[in-house]
C-alpha cells in the first residue's frame, strides 16, 4: 500500500525512499531492471560514440604518423570488444567476490605500477612512462590501479563501517595504501591520475559517512600537497599558468587549451558535421585521447554535446541509484566509488578541455582512445550492473536463474 | 543516503557548469573562435606570374626569366651553425662571419642566405641536406647576351620589379598578374581535403618584341667602344633607325654595364644617353635651318651669300670653325662647309618666329614618345624668351639642347621625304605563346614637303662628298649627312668649356634612304666631329648595309654651289 503510494506520487528521480526496504519483490525487480537499463544504455551509447569519434579524431594522426587512417580505430574497436567481454564477465560475477579479490587485485596493480617504472619495461610517451608492453598490447597499469584501489577501499570501509569515526582505525590501513599507489603513479609522472585516485578515495570516505571535519582536513591537506607537486615541476607550473592566462602564450604552453577552445568555439550550435573537423588535422594535440571532446564539440556542436553530457549524467544518475539500492554496505560503497571515479574523471577531463580547470592529462571515460581505460571502464560498468541486479530480491531471483541455467 | 544525494548534486552541478561554459564558448564566442580557426588554418600563397621575355626584332632573346632559388635558413632548426656557415660560404662565395649571425639569430625562423641563386648551384647546396636550410622557388632575370643594349633593356631587382630601362617602363606588361592560392592546411602545411581551397591562376607577362636587331646592336656597340677608346673620349652614343617606320634598330651608349651584374656597376652607366641626355646639337642643327629656309622659300638655292670671316650680331661676334677670307656661298655651300656665319644669315632671312616654328615641327622641346621611361624633352626656350643673341646661335645649334634621338629623328624626317615618324622601340608583344600582336604603326606628321626633303638631302650628300663629312664616305653608296661639333657649356656656370661633343648624323643611300645613323662622341681628344665621329658612322653604316642588305641606289645630284668642287 505504502509502496504503491510512493510509486505513484514520488518523483521517479528519487534516490532513496524511507520505505525502500518494504517494496514488493516485483517492484524491486522492476526498479533493478530499470536501473540496469539506465546504466547500460548510456554506457553502450558512449562507447559507440567513442568509436566514431576516435575514428574521426585520430585518422589524421594515424595517417600522417603511421600511414593508416584506421590504425587507432581498429585498435579501439578491438578494445571495445574486449571491454564488452570484460563487462559481460563482471556483470555475471557476483560483486561480493571483489571483497576477497580486492587485496590480490591491488597487490598485482601495485606490482604493475612498479614494473612500469623500469625503463626497460615501460613505453615512454609524452615524457612519462605509463605503459607496459606485452607483445602487441600496451597496458596502462594506472587504469587498473583505479579500480583496484576503489575496490580495496570500498572493502576496507565496509569492514570498518562501525569504526569510521576512529581516525586510527581508518588512517592506519588507508593512508599507506593510498600513498603508495598515488606515489607510484606520480613517479611516472602522472599527476592527473593520482588526483583522480585520491579524489575517488576521498569521495568514498564521504559516501561511507566519515565525519565532515575529517574530510575537510583531508581535503585541505590534499590541496596543499597537490599544489606543492604542481609548483615543484616546471611543466606543471607552466600548465597552470597557461590555464590562468590561456592567450598569454598560445604558441607554447597555452597551445593545447587554445586549440581546444578554437575547436569547440568553431563548432557553434550544430557543429561542422561528423568527420568534418579541421582542428583534428594536427592542430588539437592528442585529439583522439585527452582532447576528443574538443573534436566532438567541433563536429556536432553544442546540441551534440548536450546529448553526450546527458548520457554521462544518466550514467552517473543510474550509478548513484544503484549505490543507493545496493544490498549491502560493500555494494553501496563499490558502486559509489566506481560511479564517483567515472564522474570525477569526466568532470576533470571536460573541465580541462573547456578551460575551466588546468590540464592534467586524463582521458574522457568511454570516449577517449585507450585500451586499458576502455576495458577497465566497461568492466566497472559490468560490476555496477551486477550490483544493480543483486538489489532485486536475491534468493528467488538466483534460484530462478539457476533453474533456468 | 543523504551523502549519495550530495554526490549526485555535485555531479549535476559540475556538468551544468561545463554546459554553461560550453554555451558561452559555442554561442556567444563562436564567431571569434571561427575567425581564429580560419586565421590559423587558411593560408594565402601568391603564385608568381612568369615575367615576359624581351626579344629582339627577330625574336632572339635579350632578357629571359630562369628558375632560381632563394636560399634561407631557419635558425631554430640549424643543427651546427658554424659547420653550416662554412659549407654555405664555400659554395655560395659568402663570408662565414656574415652568415654566422644569420644562422644563430635569436627568435627568428627565417633569414635569407642568398637570393636568386642559379638552379645548378642551389642543387649543390640542396645536396648537402643541411638541417634548417630551405629553398624557395623564384625566378631570376637573365640577359643571355650580357652587356647588349643594357641601357635600353634595364634590369630587374630581386623582388621581380623592373628598376631601369624597358624592364621598368613596361613593368606592368612584362610582369603579368600574380595568382593567388588560398588553401586550408593541416598543421604541417598540407591541404585539408574539403577545406577552403581557391586558386586564381597567375597571368603570365607579355613578351616584348623590340625593334632592335641584336647583330646590328652588337656591331654598333663594338664600333662605338673602339671609337671612344681611339679618341680617348669619355663616352658615346649610337642610334640606328629605319626612317620609314621609326624602328630603332640599334641604340647604344658607352660606357655600358652587364645587366646580369648590375649591382656591382656604376649607376652612371645605367642612363640611356640616346634618350635621356640632352646635348647642344651644334652644326647638325643647321639641317633644320636649311630645311626651313627652303620650305619657306626664304632664300633661293642659287642665292649667293657673302660670308665674312666673322660677324657681329646684336653684340655677339660669331666665327666659323676655320678662319677664311670673305667667301660667296650658296645655301648648299653653307651646309656642306658648315658655315656658322652663313647659316645665321640664312636664319635672319627666315625670321625668328618661322625658324622657331620649324624647330618645334621637327620635334624639339618635346619627347619623341619612343616609349622609353624618363625620356628627356631637351631644352628649347620658348620663342618669347629668346635673347637678342638667340638667332645668332640657335641656327647652328648653340643655346638649345636635344637628345640624340630627337636629332636622329630630324634626319629621319629628311630621309623619309619630309615626314616625321615617331621613333619606336617596341615592335610588338607576344601575349600567350604564338599570339604575336604587332604594335600599331608609329604616328607620323609631315614637317616639310618632299621637294624640300630632296633638296636638303642633296645638300647633305654634298656635305659628305666634298664638305666636312668626307670621312663618312662609303665607296659605292651615296651618303647624306652632317657633322656637328658642339662645345659643352659649363655645368656649374654660364659660358662654354673647352670640351666638345662630336657628332655625325646621316643616312644612306641618299636617293632611297634605308637607314639613319646618329653617332655622338663625348669629349673626344680630337675636336672636330668630322674627324672623331664620321669614321664611327662609316663603320656602323657598313655593318648596316651588310646586315640589312642595302643595295646601292642611284645618286642624287648636288645642289647648286658656288665653291669650287673637284
Amino acid at each position: 500500500m505504502a509502496s504503491r503510494a510512493v510509486e505513484v506520487a514520488g518523483p521517479r528521480l528519487r534516490l532513496v525512499r524511507p520505505d525502500d526496504r518494504v517494496v514488493s519483490p516485483a517492484l524491486a525487480v522492476r526498479l533493478s531492471r530499470r536501473n540496469t537499463a539506465l546504466l547500460l544504455v548510456p554506457a553502450g551509447a558512449l562507447v559507440a560514440v567513442g568509436l566514431i569519434m576516435v575514428l574521426s579524431a585520430s585518422s589524421w594522426t594515424a595517417y600522417t604518423r603511421y600511414g593508416s587512417s584506421f590504425l587507432f580505430f581498429r585498435r579501439q574497436a578491438v578494445y571495445a570488444v574486449v571491454g564488452a567481454g570484460a563487462m559481460f564477465v563482471t556483470s555475471r560475477m557476483r560483486y561480493t567476490a571483489w571483497r576477497r579479490l580486492a587485496l590480490p587485485f591491488l597487490v598485482v596493480a601495485v606490482l604493475l605500477l612498479i614494473m612500469v617504472l623500469q625503463p626497460s619495461a615501460g613505453t615512454v610517451a609524452g615524457g612519462s612512462a605509463r605503459w607496459l608492453t606485452f607483445g602487441p598490447v600496451n597496458v596502462q597499469p594506472s587504469e587498473f590501479a583505479k579500480l583496484a584501489l576503489i575496490t580495496f577501499v570500498a572493502a576496507l570501509l565496509a569492514r570498518k563501517r562501525n569504526h569510521l569515526q576512529d581516525l586510527v582505525h581508518l588512517a592506519l590501513p588507508l593512508l599507506p595504501v593510498v600513498s603508495v599507489v598515488c606515489g607510484l603513479v606520480i613517479l611516472q609522472p602522472d599527476l592527473g591520475t593520482a588526483l583522480i585516485l585520491s579524489m575517488s578515495v576521498f569521495l568514498l570516505l564521504y559516501v561511507a559517512g566519515v565525519r565532515m571535519r575529517y574530510l575537510v582536513s583531508a581535503a585541505a591537506f590534499g590541496s596543499i600537497l597537490s599544489m606543492a607537486l604542481i609548483l615543484s615541476e616546471p611543466y606543471r607550473r607552466a600548465r597552470l599558468l597557461a590555464f590562468l592566462h590561456p592567450r598569454h602564450d598560445p604558441g607554447n604552453t597555452g597551445w593545447h587549451l587554445f586549440q581546444s577552445l578554437i575547436a569547440l568555439g568553431s563548432g557553434g550550435w550544430f557543429g561542422v558535421g561528423l568527420g568534418a573537423s579541421r582542428q583534428d588535422w594536427g592542430y588539437v594535440p592528442n585529439a583522439h585521447t585527452d582532447f576528443i571532446f574538443s573534436i566532438l564539440g567541433e563536429e556536432v556542436g553544442l546540441v551534440g554535446e548536450i546529448v553526450i553530457l546527458t548520457l554521462f549524467g544518466l550514467l552517473i544518475f543510474a550509478g548513484i541509484r544503484i549505490a543507493a539500492r545496493a544490498p549491502d554496505a560493500f555494494g553501496r560503497l563499490l558502486a559509489a566509488g566506481i560511479v564517483g571515479w567515472l564522474g570525477i574523471q569526466t568532470v576533470v577531463n571536460l573541465g580541462a578541455v573547456t578551460g575551466l580547470m588546468p590540464i592534467t592529462g586524463v582521458p574522457l571515460p568511454f570516449l577517449s582512445y585507450g585500451g586499458s581505460s576502455l576495458v577497465v571502464s566497461m568492466a566497472s560498468v559490468g560490476i555496477l550492473a551486477n550490483i544493480s541486479r543483486c538489489s532485486a530480491p536475491g534468493p528467488r531471483r538466483k534460484a530462478t536463474r539457476r533453474r533456468a541455467g | 543516503m543523504g551523502r549519495l544525494f550530495g554526490l549526485l548534486l555535485a555531479f549535476v552541478l559540475s556538468l551544468g557548469g561545463i554546459l554553461l561554459r560550453l554555451s558561452v564558448l559555442q554561442v556567444s564566442q563562436a564567431g571569434e573562435y571561427r575567425a581564429l580557426a580560419l586565421n590559423q588554418r587558411v593560408h594565402t600563397l601568391t603564385l608568381p606570374a612568369t615575367r615576359g621575355d624581351i626579344l629582339d626584332r627577330s625574336r632572339e632573346p635579350l632578357a629571359i626569366s630562369l628558375d632560381a632559388r632563394d636560399i634561407y635558413a631557419d635558425p631554430q632548426l640549424v643543427a651546427d651553425p658554424y659547420g653550416t656557415a662554412v659549407k654555405l660560404a664555400d659554395l655560395l662565395d659568402l663570408k662565414v662571419r656574415d652568415l654566422l649571425p644569420k644562422l644563430t639569430a635569436e627568435g627568428s625562423t627565417f633569414e635569407y642566405i642568398a637570393q636568386q641563386v642559379d638552379l645548378d648551384l642551389a642543387k649543390q647546396v640542396e645536396a648537402l641536406s643541411l638541417p634548417g636550410v630551405g629553398f624557395l622557388p623564384v625566378s631570376k632575370r637573365y640577359y643571355p647576351a650580357g652587356p647588349l643594349a643594357p641601357q635600353v633593356l634595364g634590369f630587374v631587382g630581386v623582388d621581380g620589379v623592373g628598376l631601369e630601362g624597358l624592364e621598368y617602363g613596361y613593368q606592368k606588361e612584362l610582369a603579368g598578374r600574380p595568382g593567388r592560392s588560398t588553401e586550408e592546411t593541416d598543421i604541417d602545411g598540407r591541404p585539408i581535403v574539403g577545406g577552403v581551397n581557391a586558386t586564381v591562376p597567375p597571368k603570365a607577362g607579355e613578351d616584348l618584341v623590340l625593334t632592335l636587331d641584336r647583330y646590328l646592336q652588337y656591331q654598333a656597340q663594338a664600333a662605338l667602344a673602339e671609337a671612344v677608346r681611339a679618341n680617348h673620349a669619355k663616352g658615346g652614343t649610337v642610334i640606328v633607325m629605319d626612317p620609314r617606320t621609326g624602328d630603332v634598330l640599334a641604340m647604344a651608349g658607352y660606357p655600358w654595364f652587364d645587366p646580369n651584374r648590375f649591382r656591382g656597376s656604376d649607376p652612371e652607366r645605367f642612363a640611356n644617353t640616346a634618350v635621356s641626355a640632352a646635348f647642344e646639337p651644334g652644326s647638325v642643327n643647321k639641317t633644320i635651318t636649311a630645311a626651313a629656309a627652303v620650305e619657306e622659300h626664304a632664300v633661293s638655292l642659287q642665292q649667293r651669300f657673302s660670308v665674312p670671316a666673322q660677324l657681329r650680331v646684336d653684340g655677339v661676334v660669331i666665327h666659323d670653325s676655320h678662319p677664311h677670307a670673305r667667301e660667296r656661298m650658296t645655301l648648299g655651300d653653307i651646309v656642306a662647309e658648315s658655315s656658322n656665319i652663313g647659316i645665321v644669315q640664312v636664319a635672319a632671312k627666315l625670321g625668328q618666329s618661322r625658324f622657331a616654328r620649324y624647330l618645334a615641327k621637327f620635334g624639339f622641346g618635346a619627347p619623341t614618345g619612343v616609349g622609353f621611361p624618363g625620356e628627356s624633352r631637351g631644352i628649347l626656350p620658348p620663342v618669347d624668351q629668346w635673347s637678342a643673341s638667340s638667332m645668332a646661335t640657335i641656327p647652328f645649334g648653340q643655346g638649345i639642347a636635344v637628345t640624340p634621338l630627337q636629332m636622329a629623328s630630324v634626319y629621319a624626317t629628311i630621309a623619309n621625304g619630309g615626314i616625321w615618324v615617331q621613333p619606336r622601340l617596341i615592335r610588338g608583344t607576344v601575349e600567350t605563346s604564338d599570339s604575336y600582336r604587332p604594335a600599331p604603326r608609329s604616328p607620323s606628321r609631315r614637317v616639310v614637303s618632299e621637294g624640300t626633303a630632296q633638296i636638303v638631302t642633296q645638300m647633305l650628300a654634298y656635305a659628305v662628298q666634298y664638305g666636312t663629312g668626307e670621312n663618312a664616305r662609303i665607296p659605292g653608296y651615296q651618303v647624306a649627312g652632317k657633322t656637328g661639333t658642339a662645345r659643352k657649356p659649363f655645368v656649374d656656370r654660364s659660358g662654354y668649356s673647352h670640351r666638345y661633343v662630336a657628332s655625325f648624323i646621316g643616312f644612306l643611300p641618299a636617293s632611297n634612304p634605308r637607314v639613319v645613323i646618329a653617332v655622338m662622341i663625348d669629349e673626344p681628344s680630337t675636336v672636330y666631329g668630322g674627324i672623331a665621329s664620321a669614321p664611327l658612322f662609316q663603320r656602323v653604316a657598313r655593318y648596316a648595309i651588310e646586315r640589312l642588305g642595302i643595295a646601292a641606289a642611284s645618286r642624287v645630284p648636288l645642289p647648286p654651289h658656288a665653291l669650287h668642287v673637284p
